[in-house]
Parts: C-alpha cells; sequence; structure tokens
C-alpha cells in the first residue's frame, strides 16, 4: 500500500471511532499534516447559521465569524458555486477581488492561512460544505497533485461530512457538551450571528431589549466566553446554533 | 463479469475501484435520478457509507465498475429506520444480525445492456445473485430493502419476489416500498438460473487484487 493509501485508510478508520468535535478535529488535522499541509478546515452552511470544524487558530475563526466573513470570503463563494476540488490562494499574486477580499486574505495570512485545497460538498436538501487543507505556503496549484491523490482528498473530505453529520447530531445533547443553552439564548444569538442587533432582535422574537442583553450575559457566561462574539464563534463551533 | 466484495478494511488497497463506485453512483443517483444525495465532484456518497458497510461491485471483462450494491448489517442504523420508517406503516425496523439491509443498488445499463432470458438484464441478475451469496457468506437468512416498484416487478419477473413489508408510498417522484428478500439456496439457484450462469459470481477484493 502506498503512503496516500495508508494515510486514507488510517482517516477513515479513526473517523469511525470519533465520537465528539475534538475527535474530528484531530482525525482531520492527522491527515491534513500526512498530506503535507499544516491546518484542515470543515464548513457547513445549511440555511444561514455554519457550522466549523478546524484546526484554525481560535482568535482567527472568532473573528471570521464576527465579521460574518464566509459571506465575503472568496473560497466560500467558489465552494458554493463550483463541484469539483479547487486550489486558492491569497498571495498578492491574486490582485482580483474586493478590497475586503483582499484584506481577509491578508489577515488569514498572519494565523498561517495563505494557500489551500478546498472539496466542495453539495449535501442533500440545499447544503453546502467546504472541506479544506491548507497551508502557509504561498501557492499550490491543483493541477500538480497526482490524480490518486485528488481523488482521496475529495473522498476524505466527503466521508468527513458524512460522519460530521452524523457526529455532530450525536455530539449535540447537553452532557456531551455540558453546556445547556435554553432556547431563548440560542434564538438571541442565533441572530446576532445573523448580524441583527440588539433592537433588531427585539422585535424579532418580541422581548425587551434588555431581556435581550440578559439572554446574551447568560449564554456568554454559560460558554465561558470574554465577549459575544467570542460567544458566537464558541456556540457555532460547538454546533448549538441549529 | 463478476462480482467484487469489498470490505471496510480493503477500502484503500482499492481505491481505483471505490471510486469507480461512487463515480457510478453520482451518475446514477444525482445525474440521472436526482436524488437528493450529497455530491463532490465526480462522488456520490452519504452518511450510510460512513458506517464501514460491505459494497458489491459487478467490474466488466474489461474492468469497468459495472454495478453496484451496499451491505450494512440491520444491526446498526438502517436507510429503512432512520431515513425512511414511513415505508414501515407503523411496524417495527427489522434488526438483527441474520438480516442485511441493502442500498444504492445500481446497474450502468448503458454499459451492460446484455439481456437474458424473459428481456432482463443480465448484469444485474449477476448482482442479485452477488447479493444472495454475500448475505449467505454473512450468515444472513434475508435481505432488507428500500426499493421502487418498477425494480419490485424486475425482482418478481426474476422470480426472486419481494415480501412487502407495507404498502408502496410516494417518496419524491417515485414509489417507494420497504420489503424482505429471501437469501436460500433455493432463490440463489433461480438467479444463476435467469443469469445463466452455473455457480458463484463473488470474488474476494484481495484475489481480484492479485488477478488483475
Amino acid at each position: 500500500m502506498s503512503e496516500v493509501e495508508n494515510t486514507f485508510q488510517e482517516f477513515i478508520d479513526a473517523l469511525h471511532t470519533a465520537d465528539d468535535m475534538d475527535a474530528f478535529e484531530r482525525v482531520a488535522n492527522r491527515f491534513a499534516e500526512k498530506l503535507g499541509f499544516e491546518r484542515f478546515a470543515y464548513l457547513r452552511l445549511a440555511g444561514e447559521t455554519p457550522t466549523l470544524i478546524s484546526s484554525y487558530p481560535r482568535s482567527w475563526t472568532s473573528r471570521y465569524f464576527s465579521l460574518r466573513y464566509q459571506e465575503l470570503d472568496p473560497v466560500v463563494i467558489r465552494a458554493r458555486a463550483e463541484h469539483g476540488l479547487f486550489s486558492w490562494t491569497g498571495s498578492s499574486s491574486a490582485p482580483s477581488g474586493s478590497r475586503e477580499q483582499r484584506r481577509l486574505f491578508e489577515e488569514a495570512g498572519t494565523f498561517g492561512i495563505r494557500s489551500g485545497i478546498t472539496v466542495p460538498i453539495r449535501g442533500g436538501f440545499g447544503q453546502t460544505a467546504a472541506f479544506t487543507l491548507a497551508t502557509n505556503d504561498r501557492e499550490i496549484q491543483v493541477e500538480k497533485l497526482a490524480a490518486k491523490l485528488r481523488d482521496v482528498v475529495q473522498l476524505a473530505g466527503l466521508y468527513f461530512h458524512a460522519h460530521a453529520s452524523v457526529g455532530l447530531r450525536r455530539a449535540a445533547t447537553p452532557q456531551a457538551l455540558a453546556v445547556d443553552l435554553t432556547q431563548r439564548e440560542r434564538q438571541c444569538l442565533a441572530w446576532i450571528a445573523q448580524g441583527k442587533t440588539t433592537a433588531d432582535i427585539a422585535l424579532l422574537v418580541e422581548i425587551a431589549p434588555r431581556t435581550v442583553v440578559f439572554h446574551l450575559e447568560n449564554a456568554r457566561r454559560k460558554l465561558g466566553a470574554a465577549s459575544i462574539a467570542q460567544c458566537v464563534a464558541e456556540a457555532l463551533r460547538r454546533g448549538l446554533l441549529r | 463479469m463478476r462480482a467484487v466484495v469489498l470490505h471496510a478494511p480493503q477500502f484503500s488497497r482499492n481505491l481505483e475501484l471505490l471510486s469507480a463506485m461512487y463515480r457510478m453512483r453520482r451518475r446514477v443517483f444525482k445525474d440521472r435520478l436526482d436524488w437528493s444525495v450529497s455530491v463532490s465532484g465526480e462522488f456520490e456518497l452519504d452518511v450510510y457509507d460512513a458506517l464501514g458497510p460491505t459494497y458489491l461491485v459487478l467490474v466488466s471483462d474489461t474492468g469497468q465498475a459495472i454495478g453496484a450494491v451496499r451491505l450494512l448489517p440491520a444491526t446498526g442504523p438502517t436507510m429503512l429506520a432512520d431515513t425512511f420508517p414511513a415505508l414501515l406503516g407503523g411496524e417495527t425496523a427489522p434488526r438483527g444480525d441474520n438480516i442485511l439491509e441493502s442500498s444504492r443498488f445500481c446497474v450502468d445499463t448503458g454499459r451492460a445492456a446484455e439481456q437474458g432470458s424473459k428481456g432482463l438484464n443480465r448484469a444485474t441478475m449477476i448482482l442479485f445473485a452477488a447479493m444472495i451469496e454475500a448475505a449467505r457468506l454473512a450468515g444472513a437468512d434475508s435481505i432488507v430493502t428500500v426499493t421502487d416498484i418498477r425494480m419490485e416487478r424486475i425482482l418478481r419477473r426474476a422470480g426472486w419476489p419481494l415480501r412487502r413489508i407495507a404498502a408502496p408510498q410516494q417518496i419524491g417522484s417515485t414509489m417507494a416500498v420497504a420489503g424482505f428478500l429471501e437469501t436460500s439456496e433455493q432463490s440463489l439457484l433461480q438467479i444463476y438460473g435467469e443469469a445463466g450462469i452455473a455457480g458463484p459470481v463473488l470474488v474476494s477484493a484481495d484475489i481480484a487484487e492479485i488477478a488483475a
């Protein structure tokens, strides 16, 4: 068996026994590293609420979601539109994109995310997901990857997606997460994640603005977050906002 | 034509065959039937593929994958119990290590057009025979499956009738029905007869690899 085949078998075997977010993260990270990538990220977009499992720095992912970068990120936009595996680079050799998009890539670069390959996944019922292997290298060209490696990465993305859809449902029980948000807390956080202000939420949920603040504060405390933004990122990471 | 058995620990050693099967499934289930399934690039793969199933892949004499079916023990999650419980019509879902569930049955009839007696597709008959052989090897005395009434008709004509669990129901654009298939020796001989063959069609992936 070749190295790539070994890595793939180990990946699907290990996924089989992974039963929480941290285990999924470890398994995918090992897979990425064995193929020569420093980081991986799996982002699922179902409706308007994203779910993320990744080995990206937390400081980057919480910034990413609080600034709603998933709506701006050229990689996510491509993953929504394309079907096959693609490579991307955020280096200055790519002058295309808006100023905000270039800034997003610059910021990602400071976290060691400069290029990568992404597997777009079209789930049933309008769900989209993207499985990304990322590196600090400035250039990566998918055409240069061996056909077998491309197949392995693409299948790995699909396997990860399949396991994550089952596993996250299983993990999303209060005792597994040791956090039990109330329906109101989840509701307020979900609106925050979608860019609404306290005043907006008060209207949407038909409660007083200070009650919105009360629920948000409770959620922040329960998740041990320093700010509401971090609280949103943490809730997303744990798959609480669905 | 032969049917290669692929168990989960053999997947990476048979990556090309595995990839060919997922490609064929995308062509059949997404492109042709337009089911609401997860796809990426040329592949189709769902949550039940993540449970370590066994695949039977039909391989032509020229080495092309021309048919496939997925088998899972009815001891864990099954499509009937967990995805299509409406097809149980109130009955409890079949459970037990003497039952296998088959799903994602497909034959690429464009690449395998040969017909046997009664105008039944020969590759389909060989894949049926492979299912019975695999079930018998696994010690299963029946196969439970979710299928449609078109396939139910083919099964009846092949002399391997589906024993319905409940009445068919409209699911999306298909009339879906759940039922049991016998894995008796008599069923096997019946299908061998329809396929025009005398004996076993199943080959282990490890042996197929050596022979290739």
